[in-house]
């Protein structure tokens, strides 16, 4: 089994350093898709299947948090593991994003966190492909 | 003015540079790296509980390492990455820093970032109030805030 | 056979009975490379972060430094047999440790410093780490078995597996040996 991923965050270079992460774990990893906000994020999920979505916070536009909440409010992607990775460092902010989401994940992040927090949230392993 | 504040600026700043840019910061500078030229400069607006803006200046020759260190490569790159990664590195240093500045119950949301290089024209903005300064290879960051109740 | 390492030195092994260890870990680093299908394993002390702050140590002697050591180690392995993709990196240290008299390693943050520069040599090779046991303030020894691929951290009296011995490779050391 082979992971479909959606990577929402507005840094260009966010986006390419978590492609990377998600390119050198290990992971079986099918198809990446990118959004620089969440309003892009919803039209890529309405457009292709997404086992795994990781999404910043802060964007323009449309915000992460929204993009969660429309998430959640689909049928069709309300089960759609979704990992936040965000700045957030507010210890009430994070309880509340963590219980709209499979997981957090912390800016700066090391990329080692990035494959084990995947593995947590979809239950596939980096080694099983051995 | 909060005595924590210049802390937290310089432990965001060490944790940003280190962490995400694979840097080596220091707290120490030499001479050469104190009068190293402008760079480069990030803002990040903030509001909420609380209001204000952070500014990170680079100075010297450094931003490319920085983007290099985040990319995990030694390629040079376009200039809109490189201001790309620049907005990056000053949305997770402000992102890191203000809940020390604001509490642990603080909420805030931060705006997009604002960023300029040297032959940009100038980002303008209120004048920081709190500054601190990590060397860098190659040059320094100064990291300072902008706290809208302390007017 | 059991292979030392001391601070500022590499040893790689390819074989069923070796064990490499290295003792007083502290700021340095100690950084396993191992390759279970080609049991082929290597380990790494390194002192200081960065072989380009002093280019003449570096070429006398890469193993002093995180970024000069790393691709040495990665080098002698795949020598010996061992490929990029199958390799597991584990690495021990990194500790911020009190000098007598005050200062020292803490006050230049050696061991972080060490840290930072280990995963940006990682970073740019497009290798993660499997499991660390770094920081902190305690001296740590770090021991890689070849025949099975485990590597355990101790300090004090506690003893800490980074990586399990893997059946696969303990199956086909008995196969050789019956």
């Amino acid at each position: 089994m082979s992971l479909n991923i959606l990577v929402v965050d507005d840094s260009r270079m966010m986006r390419t350093v978590l492609i990377r992460t998600l390119h050198i774990s290990g992971l079986p990893v099918g198809e990446v898709h990118e959004a620089t906000n969440g309003q892009e994020g919803l039209d890529q999920l309405a457009k292709n299947w997404i086992d795994l979505a990781l999404v910043d916070i802060n964007m323009p536009v449309m915000d992460g948090e929204t993009m969660i909440d429309h998430m959640r409010a689909n049928p069709l992607t309300k089960e759609t593991p979704v990992v936040v990775i965000s700045t957030e460092s507010s210890p009430e902010r994070i309880e509340l994003l963590k219980k709209k989401s499979a997981g957090f994940v912390h800016k700066p992040f090391t990329p080692e966190t990035v494959r084990e927090t995947i593995e947590r949230v979809t239950g596939v392993n980096h080694e099983s492909g051995d | 003015m909060n005595p924590a504040i210049e802390p937290a600026l310089r432990q965001a700043a060490l944790t940003t540079f280190g962490d995400m840019c694979m840097a080596l910061p220091s707290v120490e500078m030499s001479a050469e790296q104190i009068e190293s030229t402008f760079e480069a400069e990030v803002r990040v607006r903030f509001h909420g509980s609380v209001r204000g803006e952070v500014s990170v200046r680079l100075y010297g020759t450094v931003l490319d390492s920085l983007a290099q260190g985040m990319r995990g490569d030694n390629e040079l790159m376009p200039t809109d990455l490189l201001r790309d990664a620049l907005g990056e590195i000053g949305n997770v240093i402000c992102g890191n820093a203000l809940p020390l500045v604001a509490g642990e119950h603080g909420q805030y949301r931060l705006d997009p970032p604002r960023s300029a290089l040297a032959n940009d024209p100038p980002l303008g903005g209120p004048a920081v109030q709190t500054k601190t300064q990590v060397g860098l290879d190659g040059g320094r960051a100064e990291v300072g805030i902008y706290l809208e109740d302390l007017k | 056979m059991h292979h030392t390492v001391g601070i500022a030195e590499m040893k790689v092994a390819k074989g069923t009975d070796d064990l490499i260890i290295t003792h007083a870990l502290g700021s340095c680093l100690g950084i396993t490379a191992y390759d279970p299908m080609a049991r082929v394993g290597g380990l790494l002390h390194a002192m200081l972060p960065q072989g380009s702050l002093n280019a003449e140590k570096a070429v006398e002697n890469p193993y002093m430094f995180v970024d000069t050591g790393l691709p040495s180690l990665f080098e002698a392995c795949y020598r010996a047999g061992a490929l990029k993709n199958r390799m597991i990196i584990t690495v021990a240290g990194g500790a911020a440790m009190k000098s007598v008299g005050g200062g020292g390693d803490d006050f230049f943050q050696i061991g972080k410093r060490n840290i930072i520069m280990l995963r940006k040599t990682l970073w740019n090779e497009g290798i993660l780490v499997k499991a660390s046991d770094v920081g902190g303030a305690v001296a740590r020894t770090l021991t890689l078995e070849i025949s099975t691929g485990e590597v355990v951290t101790r300090s004090g009296a506690t003893a800490t597996v980074l990586l399990p011995a893997r059946p696969n490779a303990v199956a086909a050391a008995e196969g050789r040996k019956p």
